[in-house]
């Protein structure tokens, strides 16, 4: 009896045992299974209501098919260069990406700062709460022109318009996030005699971290649904330019395929962003 | 004889129109266990929060050594009632954190001596091999003996504990007076601790004199009780010691006539 534990010790698992770990790799992978069905069907679904949609439409709208092989040819040549009014759309997409970056990268540098001073500071709060309250619900393009008057370019307006506009939930949720550090956690601070240095790397920063990922979260995600338009305003490059000029030459099915790309492209930063974000989740005990 | 080491005269608590605490004198001596008991909301937690400067008295006077107390500092180590871990660092960097920041300044222990006090105090309480887990990954009793760690670690000369155990089931809380008393007996600077406890057998086990407090608003000092028995005690052994019983039975009839005076009132 001990020989074969020895031996299965020494040589792997019996069958048994192999049997049980299969089986558990089964278990552990249905509902990823699942989700995955779920999404399959969800595509079938949209193709088929886009099927009928076209056919509704009595061909203005064009039909899946034709648009996905519209969609496989402008993939097959992204970084194409033919001229200002042909450019691959993987050109246009990383235009796009780039002010993005630029965009939301300075939003996001000048807004944690910001964050942290209202969230620490409650009557910066109150002074500045009602400012940010009314600026946040201006639409992106009413910023267009004065982007055009400080930056004298409009590619550089979109960048300013993405930047202004993907400022605001990082602020909101960084100063929430800094207001509500717990009472608990300001008094070991102070009984330990911590520095401010030492408070706000190891207490208030860690604590806003979630609360700071979500705003830029929130914020990406505008920055997104920004350029686009924006892009479509300062024309020249990026993706939104792409839509508004395939619009021009009357070509629903780049349009549709654009559609699809944006949504792909948003979908993958806000997943990206989120994964980096989990990284800084804690469980809060009590 | 000289002044006492921790001294409380007619030290008055006002939040705005509440009174907590009214004229409240004690001294405390090196060296002492002393607990405070009390109903609950009788300012017990109040008194120790201004021992410890996190909040202000509002009249009387305050002094450790003479000095007075305004702010929280580390000669006072606490143990909140919620252990107040930080929950996104691990047992190992909540005590190292706490160390750092208070030897920062004094470059009194260097870095091999802290790791080695934290590895000591971490092995004392049990929790070396739990040192990388975060709060959130420990059982509670395992919590508040790293609070307990963290208090220590620092080498207060007063230590204030806040209803330490008053979470954890009786088996462990048993086991956590042994280890609180062996760190008290070996650690050489932390000579004096003030423990509020709504428990009375441990307030017994583990103090030299137990504080009874009446009842808030305007809460005050019932009596000092004197514990008898000797050290080192014995937890079983106690239970069969006449003095043990006679000073429960006291303890009870401070706190039970508390009751009643207030429901006469």
């Amino acid at each position: 009896m001990s020989v074969a534990t020895e031996s299965q010790r020494a040589f792997g698992p019996g069958n048994g045992a192999m049997r049980r770990r299969v089986l558990a790799t089964v278990r552990v992978s249905l509902p990823w299974l699942r989700s995955l069905g779920a999404a399959a069907a969800g595509a079938v679904a949209l193709y088929a209501l886009w099927e009928l949609g076209a056919a509704i439409s009595g061909g203005s709208l064009p039909r899946p098919g034709r648009t996905l092989l519209t969609l496989q040819a402008l993939l097959s040549e992204p970084f194409v260069d033919r001229g200002p009014n042909d450019k691959g759309i993987g050109l246009q997409l990383t235009a796009s990406l780039v002010r993005v970056a630029i965009g939301f990268g300075a939003a996001s540098l000048v807004a944690l700062p910001i964050g942290i001073l209202l969230g620490a500071n409650s009557l910066m709060r109150a002074i500045f709460d009602p400012v940010v309250q009314v600026l946040r619900p201006v639409s992106p393009l009413a910023w267009f022109p004065i982007g055009l008057m400080l930056m004298r370019s409009a590619p550089n307006a979109a960048v300013f318009v993405v930047f202004v506009c993907s400022l605001w939930p990082t602020v909101i949720n960084t100063a929430f996030g800094v207001s509500t550090v717990p009472q608990s956690h300001r008094d070991v601070a102070r009984v330990f005699e911590f520095s401010t240095f030492r408070y706000l790397m190891k207490v208030v920063v860690p604590h806003s971290l979630p609360h700071i990922f979500v705003g830029l979260r929130l914020s990406l995600g505008i920055a997104w649904l920004v350029i686009v338009a924006a892009e479509m305003l300062s024309g020249g490059t990026g993706i939104g330019f792409f839509v508004w000029d395939s619009w021009n030459a009357l070509d629903l099915e780049r349009v549709l395929s654009a559609i699809l790309i944006i949504g792909i492209v948003g979908l993958v930063l806000d997943r990206a962003i989120a994964f980096v974000g989990n990284r800084f989740v804690y469980t809060e005990v009590d | 004889m000289a002044s006492p080491y921790l001294e409380i005269k007619h030290v008055t608590k006002s939040f705005g129109d509440y009174t907590a605490l009214q004229d409240v004198s004690l001294d405390i001596r090196r060296g002492e266990f002393v607990s405070l008991i009390g109903h609950s909301g009788c300012g017990k937690s109040t008194l120790l929060s201004l021992i410890a400067g996190l909040t202000r008295i509002t009249s009387g006077s305050l002094t450790l050594e003479g000095t007075t107390i305004t702010k929280p500092g580390a000669d006072r180590g606490m143990v909140f009632q919620h252990h107040s871990l930080l929950p996104w660092l691990s047992v190992y960097e909540n005590i190292a954190e706490a160390v750092d920041a208070v030897f920062r300044d004094r470059r009194v222990l260097k870095r091999a001596e802290r790791r080695t006090r934290i590895e000591r105090l971490l092995r004392a309480v049990r929790l070396w091999e739990h040192r990388d887990k975060k709060p959130g990954q420990i059982s509670g009793g395992q919590r508040q003996r790293c609070a307990v760690a963290r208090a220590f670690a620092v080498q207060p000369r007063v230590l204030l504990m806040d209803e330490p155990f008053g979470a954890i089931d009786a088996l462990t809380k048993s086991a956590l007076h042994d280890e609180l008393l062996s760190l008290w007996a070996e650690d050489s600077e932390t000579e004096t601790v003030i423990m509020v406890t709504h428990d009375i057998d441990e307030a017994i086990y583990l103090s030299d004199r137990i504080v009874v407090m009446t009842d808030g608003p305007r809460a005050g000092i019932r009596e000092v009780v004197e514990v008898p028995l000797s050290r080192p005690r014995d937890k079983r052994g106690m239970l069969h010691d006449p003095r043990y019983a006679v000073t429960k039975e006291h303890l009870l009839d401070l706190l039970t006539s508390g009751l009643a005076v207030t429901g006469a009132a």
